[in-house]
């Protein structure tokens, strides 16, 4: 690099960035503590365990695997992801369908693709897809988003794609999060309102139809509902998770201490982890986990607010809000505020896919957050978006 | 003020939705982790709290060489899961593998194994270790082990049945000794249980690192008793042999050590298993050495001669007039069994004169022969270690009525026990001094540690002097020598102190029974230096011959050679 360059660099470094680049610090370091709080935690539920280090040495590994992704995610330009979407697209609609067919059965679901000693879970890629393809949409057509056809219709239709796919999984609660991101990502790109709220009824109409043809759907929907009648399977769970927070009280049981994690709470290392850490280090451990997603949530908004392109603002808000939504989602399941969905936590839930793409989308965050400090010339000069 | 662009407002304003979600989740968890969850904490004691009874062992009871009586056997309740065996097991097969194995009709175990939505019925209860064992060897080899529970249970067993049953007693199903010695040793012999609280993980296994509190069990004590089991065996056999023969009602036998007190075997037929003790009728359950009181006829006349003779009102060789068989005593007619007119007093009691038995008790005053009797020990209970015992009836002097005196020196109007009646003519036996009689030896905690020790106890000062018992015991070798009823006691070689009695039993309404009677022998062995006091009873025999002399004494003489060999006793001149 010459030194003419670098002058340019320090030159275009004005107040603003160093906000972006402040809101960039706080979120890695939040990032940086879900995840190490994440291994802990698997540290902890694994004391006891028959094979206590399973679990937080394969979880070292993904972080390994999503810090490499996020480097690499890091250093692709807008562009290349807006000329890629097509084939993106195609790849996500390709390996739900095969997810359908082929896919791993757990718990009455198609979710896994094994890739021989890796499962993944195409619902994971969804979620950026859907992401990536709304922001190009919207920001291509920033001028006619009041539009009914080219700011809601057209881009609802590439959501709904999306979200029809991973419905047929079944995966009730990834398909409510891909739609209801999707739906305040086009609220924010400035599509009128009340077509959403009409979309918003209707699909929330459609899932409700859904689940109650659906005896599991249903169980969990009761069983959330009474869960001291239902002494099995999820409302089992839902309780033991109660207990788990009630135990844990103000200051918890101790680390390592939990109850819960010998076989009350299957899913202890993933979809239940914060029952256990709240069981572990009580009210202040969880208002903690909280407080990180709050910081994580901040400054993640802050990086779209501060951002001036418009593709990449709308994917910095998707992206942000993805993450929240899903960590909120997870806490309103495991403190039964709402019906049990099969949502891991993120960074902290153990997961290969899951964890490896939230540290992906982590990476395209950074890369918006420095986004300005790129010089213009680094662009590419050529248009992708001739397919848009 | 800048303004602020519509796409930054909505932004913010999701911003805003997004934060107070967050707030309310944090609220929510705040309320769950510092709130009050009375209900919530019950499910989670329910589901978390493992609370267990800690078993221990009834102590042992032994005879006294140590040979079991009485023990705690670890049985099997075998049960089975229908609803898990037809899910996940072959129902054909496990009802052909329990069928095989447990004694219940298969057509109950496949009634039980079609209750496809119970999860639990038992089949059996109380199986044998060895059979359970087997069962779940076969089991788990034909892999069809799911589903069928085996629950292991501490049951009281009793190796020998019914020998001895009436002692030993038996442990009811709440494991409270309610017979026997069972009973009356309750307190050493049952185990305190223990309790563990401890908190079990999801598979409701208890989790040994987190147990809270717990309380080991203690195992009971060991009780010894004084009987042999193989004399017991030789009493058991000759009574059964006598009730037998003579298709008697019932009969009761019992061993006593002369200079202890010790009862070396107790018998008392109809007789039970303590281990089928719940389809027993209650009245094969009675000990009636002890429970029993009835008229003991002439085997009573022996301690009112005694009386007599230590008050100096009776000579050995005196002449006693006795009425050719009839004598008119306050007008009611006393007949003999045979008729003779002059006997001595001696031969009064070697042919059991009632009239000769009777004008010898009339010299003494009423009070007299009645403190004399009282200090023999009849009228109140011996204080033996076993439940249930009955102090028998003898009426006050005030309360008699003219005929009383002279009844009751025969052996009626009065009412005693076997226990009674052993340890009275025991005295004689004992140079005039009554010892308690008594069953348990000691006892000794699970460790070895002697807890209780029964030393030998005289029930009061002597009865009678030692030459008056030496002189009865003479008097007595007479009835089983040939002229005496007790002939049929007598075993060459040895002397054989004893006294017959028929006594006629009192029907429920009053009066006497005309073919109804108990047929005793009671004496001891060898009558100069006795070591062991036998006593007799048949009660009801049927047939010719219903007397003491006959349907008694040969069972005494079968007890005492038992008793002999026990004993080693040499023969006389040895």
């Amino acid at each position: 690099m010459n030194t003419q360059a670098k002058e340019h660099r320090f030159a275009a470094v004005d107040a603003e960035e160093i906000r972006s680049l402040a809101a960039a610090t706080v979120l890695v370091a939040c990032v940086l503590f879900l995840v190490g709080l994440g291994i802990l935690a698997l540290i902890s539920i694994g004391m006891g365990q028959a094979n206590p280090f399973h679990y937080p040495l394969r979880q070292s590994v993904f972080v390994a695997a999503g810090c490499v992704a996020a480097v690499f995610t890091a250093r692709m330009p807008a562009a290349w992801w807006k000329s890629l979407l097509p084939w993106i697209f195609i790849a996500t609609v390709v390996l739900l369908i095969m997810a359908r067919l082929v896919g791993r059965n757990i718990n009455g679901a198609h979710r896994w693709l094994s890739l021989g000693p890796i499962s993944f879970q195409p619902s994971e890629l969804g979620k950026l897809t859907a992401v990536l393809w709304l922001s190009c949409w919207l920001s291509h057509h920033r001028r006619h988003t009041r539009e009914f056809l080219r700011g809601f219709l057209y881009p609802f239709f590439g959501l709904a794609a999306i979200c029809v796919l991973v419905l047929i999984g079944p995966d009730f609660g990834t398909t409510a999060l891909i739609g209801g991101v999707g739906l305040i990502l086009m609220f924010i790109a400035g599509t009128r309102f009340s077509y959403l709220l009409c979309t918003l009824v209707a699909g929330g109409l459609f899932l409700g139809v859904l689940a109650l043809h659906d005896p599991i759907r249903l169980s969990r929907i009761t069983s959330f509902l009474h869960p001291e009648k239902y002494q099995s399977n999820e409302s089992y769970q839902l309780m033991n998770s109660l207990h788990a927070f009630m135990e844990g009280g103000g200051t918890g049981v101790g680390v390592g201490r939990s109850l819960q994690k010998f076989s009350y709470l299957p899913e202890a290392h993933t979809d239940f982890i914060m029952a256990i850490i709240a069981e572990e280090t009580g009210a202040l451990g969880s208002l903690v986990v909280l407080g990180l997603f709050m910081g994580f949530f901040v400054s993640g908004m802050t990086i779209g607010w501060r951002c001036t392109d418009p593709f990449d603002r709308l994917v910095a808000y998707g992206i942000t809000l993805s993450i929240t939504m899903q960590a909120l989602m997870n806490i309103a399941v495991v403190t039964a505020s709402m019906p049990t969905k099969g949502l891991p936590l993120p960074f902290i839930s153990h997961g290969g896919s899951n964890l490896v793409f939230m540290l992906a989308m982590v990476g395209i965050l950074l890369r918006i957050a420095g986004g300005s400090a790129v010089p213009k010339s680094a662009v590419p000069a050529k248009d992708s978006r001739h397919w848009l | 003020m800048k303004k602020i662009s519509g796409l930054r407002l909505r932004a913010g304003l999701t911003g805003l939705f997004f934060l107070t979600l967050f707030g309310g989740l944090a609220a929510r968890v705040v309320h769950l982790q510092l709130g009050d969850h009375t209900e919530l904490r019950l499910t989670y004691q329910r589901r978390v709290i493992h609370r267990e009874d800690l078993k221990a062992s009834r102590g042992s009871v032994r005879d006294r060489n140590g040979r079991l009586l009485a023990l705690d056997e670890s049985r099997k309740h075998v049960g089975v899961d229908p609803s898990f065996i037809h899910a996940h097991n072959n129902p054909q097969l496990v009802h052909a593998a329990l069928s095989r194995f447990l004694h219940v009709e298969p057509a109950m175990i496949g009634a039980r194994l079609q209750e496809t939505n119970r999860r639990f019925a038992y089949l059996e209860r109380f199986v044998e270790e060895y059979r359970a064992e087997e069962l779940d060897a076969y089991l788990r080899e034909h892999s069809l082990r799911n589903g069928v529970v085996l629950e292991t249970i501490n049951t009281r067993s009793y190796p020998h049945g019914n020998l001895l049953s009436h002692v030993v007693g038996f442990v009811n199903r709440e494991d409270v000794g309610s017979a026997g010695v069972e009973q009356t040793m309750h307190r050493f012999l049952q185990s305190r249980g223990g309790i563990r609280v401890s908190e079990k993980d999801g598979r409701r296994r208890e989790m040994a690192s987190r147990r809270s509190l717990q309380i080991d069990p203690t195992d009971g004590a060991d009780v010894t008793l004084t009987v042999d089991l193989f004399l017991q065996h030789g009493v058991e056999e000759a009574l059964e042999k006598a009730l037998k023969q003579y298709n008697a009602a019932g009969g009761w036998a019992l061993v006593m050590d002369v200079k202890t007190g010790e009862i070396l075997a107790m018998a008392s037929r109809p007789d039970y298993d303590p281990n089928a003790f719940n389809r027993t009728p209650s009245e094969h359950m009675r000990n009636r050495n002890v429970t029993g009181s009835y008229e003991p006829g002439s085997i009573f006349k022996g301690l009112v001669f005694a009386a007599a003779l230590n008050e100096g009102l009776v000579e050995p060789t005196e002449i006693i007039d006795c009425e050719y068989g009839v004598w008119i005593h306050r007008n009611r007619p006393l007949r003999d069994y045979h008729p003779y007119a002059r006997l001595t007093a001696e031969e009064v009691l070697h042919k059991s004169s009632n009239i000769g038995t009777a004008k010898i008790a009339l010299r003494m005053a009423p009070e007299m022969m009645h403190d004399y009797l009282r200090k023999f020990g009849f009228g109140q209970r011996t204080g033996i270690d076993l439940p249930g015992e009955e102090s028998g009836i003898m009426h006050d002097p005030r309360n008699w009525d003219s005929l009383t005196h002279s009844r009751m020196s025969i052996g009626h109007a009065v009412n005693v026990t076997a226990v009674q009646m052993a340890a009275a003519m025991n005295a004689i036996a004992n140079d005039g001094v009554l010892m308690r009689p008594y069953v348990v030896r000691e006892v000794r905690s699970p460790s070895g540690d002697l807890l209780f020790k029964r030393h030998p106890e005289e029930a009061g000062p002597p009865v009678v002097r030692p030459e008056v018992a030496r002189e009865m015991r003479r008097m007595l070798a007479g009835v089983t020598r040939p002229g005496g009823t007790g002939r049929r006691a007598a075993i060459e070689g040895f002397e054989i102190a004893g006294k017959t009695g028929t006594a006629q039993k009192v029907l429920p309404g009053g009066g006497y029974a005309e073919k109804l009677n108990v047929a005793s022998f009671v004496g001891f062995l060898p009558a100069q230096n006795p070591v062991v006091t036998i006593l007799v009873s048949i009660d009801e025999p049927q047939g010719e011959l219903r007397t003491g002399g006959s349907v008694a004494a040969p069972v005494f003489k079968e007890i005492a050679e038992y008793a002999i060999g026990y004993y080693g006793i040499p023969p006389e001149g040895f």
